[in-house]
């Protein structure tokens, strides 16, 4: 086959492209609009995009898990320990999706304050606020139904205080109960199993169609950076099994994950379940909501509004501390374990109350007094910076090369130590390659852009 | 009254007639808490010395994954003074197994020290006797002349306690 040959196939597949998305654009499809960015922008425009590009990776990753999972008493533990250590690529497939869920969680606690203190949610953005609250709040409830399945001690102890919330609460408490959790371990597990993979996925897919902006920024370099820094880290921290869950065996200390222990501490200050486990946390969340609405202000810059602003870092801080707080086991061994856990709710609640008025304080002082001064040094000695960041033909052909060898080295490693059973260097190497795409493929970007000068 | 509004309310009243049978629907997702609790031979009274205790499984259906269910896991307990309990094995506080205490004569849970009385069932000590629900469900026993100890039926519902029941 010839030069011309080769056109013609080079023609027909554009042909082909061109007959595929034309037909598309009658679908919903193209009710959005996917923006690819030209140049690397902040990441803070499309933090929700990276929250769904890791829920897409849940999705795909959960599906394998769920081949080989058993949602039964006798099978949790031991399918997710078959999963872990017999099935092929199964303990890197665990990994990523549990350290996806963290990036999730992650992710879209930082969206969420970024749009809030750049006051995003004004300017015919409340539903879209509001439909991102219940979306995180659903994904806080899609992780902690995801690491009880695995019935390890952890799982079952965050069970069973759910269970015990679910029951503390008024009147409606134990249909509540009968309804989310059914009768004994067996529904239970049935019950979060259902909840996990279908219920609760559902929801926040049909609330993200009430939630996704018609234009969204899809960045592929970041997008790879992101997917690699989940294999990075799920091979720097690979989630262990646990002890397997056995009835007659009372339970060591366990903390939950990271995303409960505020709660955790707030159960632990040993005020009534239902004020600490269920009503703190739905006033929280209701003020979230109610944002908009409280916020009049027309001005969408932080030191504008120093009351949203100050509650905003209030509210930051306090999941900061009840998240570190929860952490905290006295190592005492000699006074009992429920005296070990305790924490003085004196002590705790003060501590929350300063560090709300602290922050409110902090916000007004800052916007009224030091704000002014600040902006107007700023405008007094403002520069124009205009410099162009170029990089010569020649050296982005050697990166290029350079990236492209280091990539077939790690990749090479990766298989390599997988077969050598050295998983969390297998993970690593997949990471750090995956990572060197994100960087190549933004290189070809800025290579574009110049010849497109 | 217009024509229009008088259509408009004719399709609304057909519509929430037509809604009213499914809403006992509902009922669909309420579970109910409990298992049958059918008579069932669970020891004899020769098995098990006085202060001392049993657990055992009930009702048991033969299935390794149903009978692995803490929620019918049981204490039968025979008092220093000869009498016969049987309690749910399951904490009132965070559901860990709970057992007796031979030298306390008390019944205790392992997780967080919830401690309650052997003869009645209640928990007077721990997060357990902090609570609303805080007597252990117990099993109505009948004992028959060759001394063969049967459960029969449950008062109180597993895990939630007697109260409200």
């Amino acid at each position: 086959m010839g030069e011309k040959g080769h056109k013609n196939i080079g023609k027909l597949l554009a042909d082909l492209y061109n007959w595929v998305i034309d037909r598309l654009r009658r679908t919903v499809l193209f009710g959005i609009r996917l923006v690819i960015p030209k140049k690397l922008l902040s990441i803070h425009g499309f933090l929700g995009m990276l929250t769904l590009v890791t829920f897409i990776i849940l999705g795909v990753t959960g599906v394998l898990l769920a081949f080989y999972y058993k949602p039964s008493i006798t099978q949790a533990y031991t399918s997710v320990k078959l999963i872990n250590n017999e099935v092929e690529f199964g303990i890197i497939i665990r990994n990523i999706h549990y350290h996806a869920a963290n990036a999730m969680l992650i992710l879209a606690i930082y969206h969420l304050f970024y749009q809030l203190f750049s006051g995003k949610y004004k300017v015919r953005n409340e539903v879209i606020w509001i439909t991102g609250i219940i979306t995180g709040v659903l994904t806080f409830l899609e992780a902690y139904t995801g690491y009880d399945l695995i019935l390890n001690e952890r799982g079952v102890l965050a069970i069973n205080i759910g269970a015990s919330l679910t029951n503390s609460v008024p009147i409606i408490g134990r249909t509540l109960a009968s309804i989310l959790l059914g009768f004994g371990f067996s529904d239970i597990i049935l019950h979060f199993y259902i909840f996990h993979i279908l219920v609760i996925p559902l929801l926040m897919i049909i609330i993200l169609t009430i939630h996704l902006p018609r234009n969204l920024i899809f960045d592929p370099p970041v997008v790879a950076v992101l997917g690699g820094a989940i294999l990075i880290a799920a091979g720097l921290y690979p989630v262990p099994l646990g002890e397997g869950f056995n009835p007659n065996i009372p339970p060591g200390i366990t903390v939950p994950e990271w995303y409960i222990t505020g709660l955790y501490a707030l159960l632990r200050t040993g005020i009534d379940k239902f004020v600490a486990g269920v009503l703190l946390p739905t006033l929280f969340i209701v003020y979230f909501l109610l944002i908009p609405f409280i916020d009049k202000n027309k001005s969408m810059s932080w030191h504008d509004r120093p009351l949203i602003t100050g509650l905003g870092i209030a509210g930051l801080a306090q999941i900061a501390l009840t998240t570190v707080w929860g952490f905290y086991i006295n190592p005492n061994k000699v006074i009992g374990l429920a005296e070990r856990l305790a924490i003085d709710p004196i002590q705790f609640y003060i501590i929350l109350a300063i560090i709300i008025a602290a922050s409110i304080i902090a916000s007004y002082v800052y916007s009224i007094y030091i704000h002014p001064k600040i902006s107007q040094n700023r405008t007094s000695n403002k520069t124009v910076k205009n410099f162009k960041f170029t990089i010569s033909e020649r050296a982005i052909t050697a990166l290029v090369i350079a990236a492209i060898a280091i990539q077939v080295i790690l990749t090479i490693y990766s298989i390599n130590s997988y077969a050598n059973k050295l998983y969390n260097i297998s993970m690593i190497s997949m990471g750090a390659s995956l990572t060197i795409f994100g960087f190549l493929i933004h290189l070809a970007r800025i290579f574009s852009a110049q010849e497109g000068d | 009254m217009k024509r229009r509004d008088f259509v408009k309310g004719i399709v609304l009243a057909s519509g929430i007639v037509g809604i009213t049978p499914f809403i006992p629907a509902g009922k669909f997702l309420v579970t109910t808490f409990s298992f049958k609790y059918v008579r069932q031979k669970i020891a004899n009274v020769n098995d098990i010395p006085p202060n001392n205790r049993l657990l055992f499984t009930y009702p048991k259906t033969g299935d390794i994954e149903q009978d692995s269910d803490p929620f019918r896991k049981f204490l039968l307990i025979r008092l220093p003074n000869g009498e016969f309990k049987a309690y749910s094995a399951v904490c009132l506080h965070l559901w860990c197994i709970i057992d007796y205490k031979p030298d306390k004569v008390d019944i205790e849970c392992p997780c967080h020290g919830s401690t309650y009385n052997a003869q009645t069932g209640v928990a007077f000590k721990g997060p357990a006797s902090k609570q609303f629900n805080k007597t252990l469900p117990e099993v109505k026993l009948e004992i028959d002349d060759n001394g063969d100890i049967y459960a029969n039926g449950v008062i109180g519902v597993i895990g939630y306690g007697r109260e409200g029941a």
